[in-house]
């Protein structure tokens, strides 16, 4: 599904990603780990398009996507869930709802649609729809997110750090909200430094270390060295 | 470069030194225009350009140390040589006011006050006939008397100034004291966190800006012997802005290229009619958006600061 | 009473000028909560609209309000090409120092339309025709009825823009721009361009303004200065970016106007508005309303 190559970017003259490749398969969850400065956060900027690589190539089902304005990238099926808090702050929830639309917006049914259904999946929204989406818990925040991100019905979700800030209670209502995403075939990428709690959702792993892929494996099979390679990033 | 820069420096010293020899009256006046205009807007990039302070109260406080001068020459008659002084003091000082009430403000918040104290001033100044005779301006003792017999006098004197200005001004700025001065321009906060004392920086700068203004305005009126609200108006901030800014802002030679050539310019424009501000603007909107560091950057190839890429900036802006 | 009417007339004529410049205000406030800069060619705007209005009306006899319509659509799209020619670089990440490029720039561009209409129209001040003849008449004063049309038609442009900002789609983009660039991006919205659309939607506002006071206060290229400072004094007092303090602001500045030519100087009339900005810039710069968030 998603498909990275050699890629290499950064910002200005700071060289953050040095030659990566990984590959994320569809309906799989793909987990990136790694010490912070690996290029995280970079790599999921770079693949929607925030940070321009200066060099190698990011396909997606196929596709070259990397000369693709970012904003182009929903309607091709692609959606991101950033690490820090991304509500629209002075808007309504359901105006931060509505414009997860913004890429079928004419189709006003669908819209109408899709917003009952993301009011089903989460009440709390329905409940404080009229509310300043500012006002709201940081748990509440995320999941207005996720649910703004799953509006136009995205093939993939790249995910940077979802319990990021939130309390372990709430952390593990959002691991189980995407976790469910699978079941409805989205594919997610997902960077987390909570790496005991999303690896057991995970299907695959890649160890980030200084802009590039230092081991990979799948989930179930790298429970055994987790501890070495952890401790291998506290000597930095 | 600075060895280029130094050699042009030498270079626009040996032509000044030797004009007067074969330059008629008018050139003359035209050169002493232009140095007026070079004093004026390398210290406004001192203030805007060096410390990043993008204030529109320059030629206000030029004017007011015009008016100062003027006013002492001729109501209490001492002598030009000393108003001037006085009149730089004062501009001195209202800068250091300015520039402490200023000094939490952002470029936007800064320019509009500036604008807003440049106004007010000029208002005042227009309005308030008994004292200043308002529109029609105030007539005032010359430095050397009249102006035509005595041009090479001003020439001279100015040319004096302009060196002792520049000669300060690059003294300054290559000081610890500037070091700190750019140091805040391109990041306050880490310049502060780093121990530097901003405020009392941004003030002295503010001062010293406001100071040479003054003493330039003075010496203007009593050259032409006349002072006048025409001087302090928005359109004149907007001559100095794009003198600084076409030569480059924030480099010790493009103010004196900026108000050499556009000096040139205009003269060469105004035979065919009044376009030479529209082209000023024009100018100034192509350089900002294509060739930030003007023509000092052009032609001396230095690196760029206002495009250079920050990489600390972006991520922090990322994050 | 004989003494009041006066100034009562001198007040609503500030409430009358204070609308309009409200409208000019609520441009600049759009710009500068989409794009985050403070536009210093707001006023070139306010003078081209008016200029354009003044062609349909005197130069070729149509009727004035027209003349408003063809200076909000000539304005719009000169704003929009403007941004698209000499913003890019602040979304680029090309330029250290926004605020200052974004200032220098539209500075720079203040001083060429200026000029230029200058050395096109001349300097003269031209009288435009009012949008309507007559006055009417309320018993304690007599207002003419161009000003009040003019008003009017302010508030209606006024309510059409809130409108369009509350409650369509294109608006509620433009806040989400305003408040958060990147989560816009996401969700498909080309910032860009409609970046483009907000500089030309706040240009034609101040375009709209020139229009209709135009026929108040003489057309000439030099007319836009003060109002765009009083635009400038506005936003600031009403907390820049937010909408309904660019609003209150404007009435607030409108009467305090007034009341300084009633009990001052009226020579003096643009230093309060003067005075006002540096005060607010000094002791309250978030303004009146606090925060700078391009609320309700």
């Amino acid at each position: 599904m998603l498909e990275v190559a050699n890629l290499e970017a950064g910002y200005g003259k700071i060289q953050i990603l040095n030659g990566l490749s990984l590959s994320a398969n569809e309906n799989k969850l793909t987990l990136l780990i790694g010490p912070n400065g690996a290029g995280k956060s970079t790599l999921l900027k770079t693949i929607f398009g925030f940070v321009k690589p200066s060099k190698g190539s990011i396909r997606f089902q196929g596709e070259e996507i990397s000369s693709i304005p970012s904003h182009q990238l929903t309607s091709l099926g692609i959606g991101f869930l950033l690490q820090r808090v991304s509500v629209f702050p002075d808007l309504t929830i359901e105006e931060n709802l509505k414009l997860g639309a913004w890429s079928f917006k004419r189709d006003s049914a669908r819209v109408a649609q899709r917003i009952e259904y993301m009011y089903d999946k989460f009440p709390i929204l329905k409940e404080k729809r009229k509310e300043s989406a500012g006002l709201m818990s940081g748990g509440q925040k995320r999941m207005l997110e996720i649910a703004r991100t799953l509006m136009p019905g995205p093939k993939l979700i790249l995910v940077d750090e979802p319990s990021a800030g939130l309390s372990p209670k709430i952390a593990k209502e959002v691991y189980r909200v995407l976790h469910e995403l699978k079941d409805e075939g989205i594919t997610l990428v997902m960077v987390d430094q909570n790496i005991r709690e999303s690896i057991a959702y995970s299907d695959y792993v890649y160890v980030l270390e200084r802009g590039r892929v230092s081991s990979e494996s799948a989930a179930d099979e790298i429970g055994k060295n987790l501890k070495q390679v952890v401790e291998s990033w506290l000597k930095f | 470069m600075e060895q280029l820069e130094k050699k042009t420096m030498i270079v626009l010293l040996l032509v000044a030194l030797i004009l007067p020899s074969f330059a008629n009256e008018y050139t003359l006046h035209i050169v002493i225009l232009a140095c007026f205009y070079a004093i004026l807007s390398s210290s406004w990039n001192l203030l805007a350009g060096y410390s990043g302070q993008i204030s529109f109260a320059h030629v206000a406080l030029s004017s007011l140390g015009a008016y100062t001068s003027g006013l002492l020459a001729l109501k209490f008659g001492i002598h030009p040589v000393i108003t001037i002084l006085c009149g730089a003091v004062i501009a001195g000082i209202f800068g250091a006011i300015i520039g402490a009430l200023t000094l939490r403000m952002s470029g936007s918040y800064l320019a509009l006050t500036t604008i807003a104290f440049s106004e007010i001033y000029r208002i005042v100044i227009s309005l308030e006939y008994e004292i200043t005779n308002g529109q029609v301006g105030l007539s005032v003792p010359g430095l050397f008397g009249e102006a035509t017999s005595k041009i090479t006098y001003y020439y001279t004197a100015i040319a004096l100034v302009v060196i002792i200005v520049f000669i300060g001004i690059q003294k300054l700025v290559k000081s610890d004291f500037g070091l700190t001065i750019r140091a805040i321009r391109e990041d306050e906060t880490a310049a502060a966190a780093m121990g530097a004392k901003v405020v009392r920086h941004k003030v002295v700068v503010f001062a010293i800006s406001s100071a040479i203004a003054g003493l330039a305005g003075a010496f203007l009126a009593h050259y032409t012997l006349l002072v006048s609200p025409q001087m302090a108006t928005i359109t004149e901030m907007g001559i100095v802005i794009s003198m600084s800014v076409i030569g480059g802002l924030g480099t010790f030679i493009g103010p004196v290229l900026g108000g050499i050539s556009l000096e040139l310019i205009s003269e060469y424009v105004k035979e065919f009619g009044n376009y030479h501000l529209m082209i000023f603007g024009l100018i100034l909107i192509l350089v900002m958006r294509f060739a930030p560091m003007g023509l000092a950057g052009v032609l001396f190839s230095i690196p760029s600061k206002i495009y250079k890429k920050k990489p600390a900036q972006q991520i922090r802006k990322e994050i | 009473m004989d003494g009041l009417s006066p100034m009562l007339a001198q007040l609503v004529n500030g409430l009358i000028i204070g609308s309009i410049y409200g409208l000019m205000a609520l441009g600049l406030t759009i710009i500068f909560g989409v794009l985050k800069i403070v536009n210093f060619s707001h006023g070139e705007f306010y003078m081209l609209g008016a200029y354009a209005s003044y062609f349909i009306s005197q130069t070729l006899g149509l009727h004035p309000v027209l003349g408003i319509v063809v200076a909000i659509g000539a304005t719009f799209i000169i704003g929009m090409l403007i941004e698209k020619a000499l913003l890019p670089p602040l979304f680029e990440n090309k330029v250290e120092r926004k605020e200052e490029y974004a200032l220098l720039v539209t500075f720079g561009l203040s001083l060429f339309l200026i000029n230029l209409a200058l050395a096109v129209f001349g300097p003269f001040q031209k009288s435009a025709p009012a949008l309507t003849k007559g006055n009417i008449d309320l018993g304690v004063i007599s207002l003419s009825s161009g000003k009040v049309l003019a008003a009017v038609i302010a508030i209606v442009v006024l309510l059409i823009t809130l409108f369009v900002i509350q409650k369509t789609w294109l608006g509620t983009a433009l806040r989400a721009i305003s408040q958060d660039r990147d989560a816009s991006a996401i969700m498909g919205i080309n910032a860009k361009r409609l970046g483009s659309i907000a500089f030309g939607l706040g240009a034609c506002m101040a375009g709209a303004a020139g229009a209709l006071l135009g026929p108040v206060f003489l057309v000439y290229p030099i007319m836009g200065t003060v109002p765009a400072i009083k635009s400038f004094v506005i936003i600031v007092l009403g907390s820049m970016g937010s909408i309904k303090g660019a609003i209150y602001g404007a009435l607030l500045v409108g009467i305090v106007e007034s009341l300084g030519v009633i009990f001052l100087s009226p020579a003096y009339r643009d230093v309060y508005s003067f005075l006002i900005l540096i005060l607010v810039l000094l002791f309250k710069p978030k303004g009146l309303f606090g925060g700078a968030q391009w609320n309700n």
